[in-house]
């Protein structure tokens, strides 16, 4: 079952460790990888975590000897090929999702994976006060509950100082309800993710995910035999080879719904929040001409040639009024401001609603919200080869930019001559790596990732920010 | 989960009940701080008494309801209240709809790790309460209700026939004593409970000071970890957290053991028995109602190592009774033993020993108090 001579990947090592097994820990490591049939990685933009499958074929006993509780440790390290510096992940098996008899000998087990911080976060809870901004106080999080490494990437929360009270949440649960708290001054939402590439989580806003150049802008992803064809050979991580920026399989789903986003409260909404302290009351109105996805981007990146492809059709018109000053969703919360006092007894500090009271910070968390509601409306399915993702120092993966050309079909005879590109402007441009599906199959060699990407520009480049 | 989250507020409640830590709203709504049951963490080194939020209270329709027309609303510290969290899981808005009596008195609960002294062993049914012991407000409750009405103040003594009416009122037989242990370790775990009883008794100003003086006072009579069963190197027959050393002290403390079947050298019972000394006899006019009108945690040290402890350094110095006397007439109302020290260059060796053990537990005192109390 090791990978073939031909093969895209070379799974270096999996060392399977658990606590139960002090003598096989300290003794010969057992390396499962010549079990693995096929192991897939999922990353995703909105998870702080990776989590993963693995189908162990299991032709001597190893479950009957060594038995698989759902405490295990995996570390797999996987290359580009032998000599190459490998990728290290760390896992928890969290069970076995499937077990098939291949034979009277021979045993397939799906096996779960998860991140062995996410692991630990499921098995605690935390009631503690924490004082500070919200992403300093995500990062203490990390740092003394899951003794995890965190990069802020990204530019200081609008968010004042605040005192929260983690109510026996465990630890992720606490940084995800402080994230959704954050906004950048521009409205921008934030992400917390983790990433195949490395071992960082990441907190970033949608502002520093955009202004990123495509890492191929000059090799653009291209869903088009033709354009294949036509490209010469290229190596290396600067040029790739053409085949390896092919993409293979490209899908759409439940995308470009208008109503969809008016259903969830992205657009046409109003927030009304009443505080019990001052009695006092701010109502917001969602408006699109003013919150969509291509009018943020547009004030990012004003050299962008927006068109009605990203985000959505903010002059649809119902009973002659504009859907966003339509009320599709009112949304109504009650909070309590000066909660809290710094030691003093006088000097008031913010809770986690005490910007309900400040209007424009309580707009930019709405349009953050909204931004991000907008941002996964159209969210496109390619299939690509993956040995790029194997490449040392190549910043890739969720959370980077692709260029993408989708090629329309076309009966133009001088396009078809000349071997030009026919290019469906709505299905091409720049995209955001929203989530990934890394799978490694054995007994084909092949690596390919699966890629849920979202529409950010119609141009493959990026121009002065 | 999302900031937003259902369209409707109603829809996200959640109640609660909780305990009232803090009066005094600074701007007047009579908001109280409350430690929420299930959502403040117990242990107050990991959410303390200035990280809770101030809860809004529920007001009559008495009252205007308007802005200014705040009146009292009656709330004390330690009221056991129910409410509801206005912003749902994410539990930070508090809203105190009402509260729930309850019975100090049955507050022993919860469970005791397990304690190697603790074998059970035959009840006794020596009396526990005696003639010449000051009145308790329990006392009082019993008295009356037996037709016995003893005149106000706290200076009255038990009679004999007040003690037989009383003793006779206690439970028969040997009932559990169940003491809750917050902490990791029984300095944590005294201060807790000491703190708790303090802000049930609502009248010490400063709980977590008063219980931080305390604990302060037994690491320098049991060793850092209060070791139940210290004795002293001299062959004494005293024993545990306090060094209880006098006859009396360790008669009732024996009586206080027996009664609860346990053995007297239980952490539990001995904490209980701090709570039961402060409540009952002696040191309710000695003691506790010094440590009513203290205010700081100097000021509460010194009131236990004068009037709890009662070191032998202390008795070297006087005989007890009038250390006592000549300490608060003389030292008490002028800045205390330090004070007292500074003053004159005079003073006997059994004096500035005496300084010495106070700064020790002083400090001791404070570090209680930065380590497990509010900063």
């Amino acid at each position: 079952m090791t990978s073939s001579p031909q093969s895209q990947y070379i799974i270096q090592s999996a060392i399977f460790t658990a606590d139960r097994l002090p003598g096989l820990n300290s003794r010969e490591p057992v390396d499962i990888k010549g079990a693995i049939a096929e192991l897939n990685i999922f990353e995703s933009v909105e998870l702080p975590y990776l989590t993963g499958t693995l189908a162990l074929v299991d032709g001597v006993m190893f479950k009957s000897i060594f038995g698989i509780k759902g405490s295990e440790r995996l570390e797999i390290a996987i290359a580009a090929d032998q000599n190459a510096k490998p990728i290290i992940k760390k896992f928890m098996i969290t069970g076995v999702a499937k077990n098939v008899s291949a034979n009277e000998r021979t045993d397939v087990y799906v096996l779960t994976l998860i991140e062995e911080h996410a692991y630990t976060s499921d098995v605690i809870k935390i009631s503690e006060s924490y004082t500070g901004k919200p992403e300093d106080i995500i990062l203490n999080i990390f740092n003394s509950h899951l003794n995890k490494e965190l990069i802020f990437a990204a530019g200081f929360a609008k968010q004042q100082r605040m005192k929260v009270n983690i109510p026996y949440w465990n630890p992720l649960h606490a940084t995800e309800w402080l994230r959704d708290r954050m906004a950048a001054a521009n409205g921008s939402p934030y992400f917390l993710y983790a990433s195949f590439r490395d071992d960082f989580i990441r907190l970033e806003d949608l502002e520093t995910l955009l202004v990123r150049n495509a890492w191929n802008e000059d090799f653009p992803y291209s869903y088009s035999q033709t354009a294949h064809n036509n490209v010469p050979d290229m190596v290396g991580p600067s040029q790739p080879r053409a085949d390896l920026m092919h993409v293979k399989t490209f899908s759409t789903n439940q995308i470009e719904s208008t109503l969809r986003l008016a259903q969830s409260g992205a657009i046409g909404s109003e927030f009304k929040t009443m505080d019990v302290t001052s009695a006092s009351f701010v109502d917001n109105k969602i408006h699109d001409s003013k919150f969509t996805l291509d009018n943020f981007i547009n004030k990012i990146d004003t050299n962008q040639d927006i068109n009605s492809s990203v985000g959505y059709d903010h002059n649809l018109k119902i009973k002659n009024k504009d859907i966003g000053s339509l009320n599709s969703k009112v949304f109504s919360n009650v909070v309590s401001s000066s909660l809290f006092y710094k030691e003093d007894g006088v000097t008031p500090i913010a809770g986690y609603h005490e910007e309900s009271r400040q209007e424009a910070l309580y707009k930019l968390k709405i349009k953050s919200s909204s931004l991000r509601a907008i941002l996964i409306n159209n969210v496109y399915s390619i299939t690509v080869p993956g040995q790029v993702y194997l490449v040392e120092d190549l910043d890739i993966g969720v959370g980077s930019t692709i260029a993408l050309n989708y090629a329309s079909p076309t009966q133009d005879e001088d396009i078809l001559k000349f071997g030009d590109l026919n290019i469906d402007k709505d299905r091409s441009g720049k995209f955001l790596v929203y989530r990934t599906r890394h799978t490694f199959i054995t007994g084909e060699g092949t690596y390919n990732v699966k890629m849920d990407i979202v529409k950010l520009t119609d141009k493959t480049t990026t121009g002065s920010v | 989960m999302r900031a937003i989250g259902s369209e409707f507020y109603g829809d996200d409640c959640r109640w609660f009940i909780g305990v009232v830590k803090q009066t005094g709203d600074s701007r007047g709504l009579g908001r109280v701080r409350v430690r929420i049951f299930g959502i403040h963490n117990e242990d107050t080194t990991k959410v303390k008494e200035s990280d809770l939020p101030w809860a809004s209270v529920i007001v009559p329709v008495t009252q205007g309801g308007v802005a200014g027309s705040t009146q009292p609303n009656g709330i004390q510290v330690g009221a056991q209240v129910f409410g509801i969290f206005l912003d749902g899981k994410a539990s930070q808005s508090p809203l105190i709809l009402g509260s729930i009596p309850h019975d100090a008195n049955l507050r022993v609960i919860g469970n005791e790790p397990a304690d190697q002294f603790a074998v059970p062993r035959p009840s006794t049914e020596e009396p526990i309460v005696k003639p010449g012991d000051s009145i308790s407000i329990q006392d009082r409750q019993i008295l009356s209700e037996a037709g016995v009405s003893p005149l106000p103040g706290i200076a009255e003594a038990i009679s004999a026939d007040m003690a037989d009416i009383l003793n006779k009122s206690k439970p028969k037989g040997s009932p559990s004593l169940r003491v809750n242990l917050i902490g990791v370790n029984r300095q944590q775990q005294a201060y807790n409970y000491l703190k708790n009883y303090f802000e049930s008794r609502g009248s010490i100003s400063d709980p977590g000071a008063c219980a931080a003086a305390f604990v302060g006072n037994f690491m320098n009579e049991a060793g850092k970890t209060l070791d139940p069963t210290s004795r002293p190197d001299t062959g004494e027959d005293a024993l545990g957290i306090a060094q209880w050393r006098t006859k009396d002290r360790r008669d009732n403390l024996k009586a206080f053991a027996a009664r609860y079947n346990t053995t007297e050298e239980s952490f539990s019972l001995q904490l209980a028995f701090v709570e039961w000394e402060l409540e009952h006899g002696l040191h309710v006019s000695r003691t506790f109602n010094r440590l009513v009108l203290a205010s700081t945690l100097l000021e509460y040290t010194e009131i236990v190592l004068a009037c709890y402890e009662t070191p032998n350094v202390a008795i070297d110095y006087h005989e007890e009774s009038s250390f006592l006397n000549h300490y608060w007439a003389v030292h008490g109302s002028l800045g205390g033993i330090r004070a007292a020290v500074a003053r004159s260059s005079r003073q006997s060796t059994a004096m500035l020993t005496y300084r010495d053990q106070f700064n020790i537990r002083l400090s001791d005192a404070k570090f209680v108090k930065s380590t497990y109390g509010d900063s």
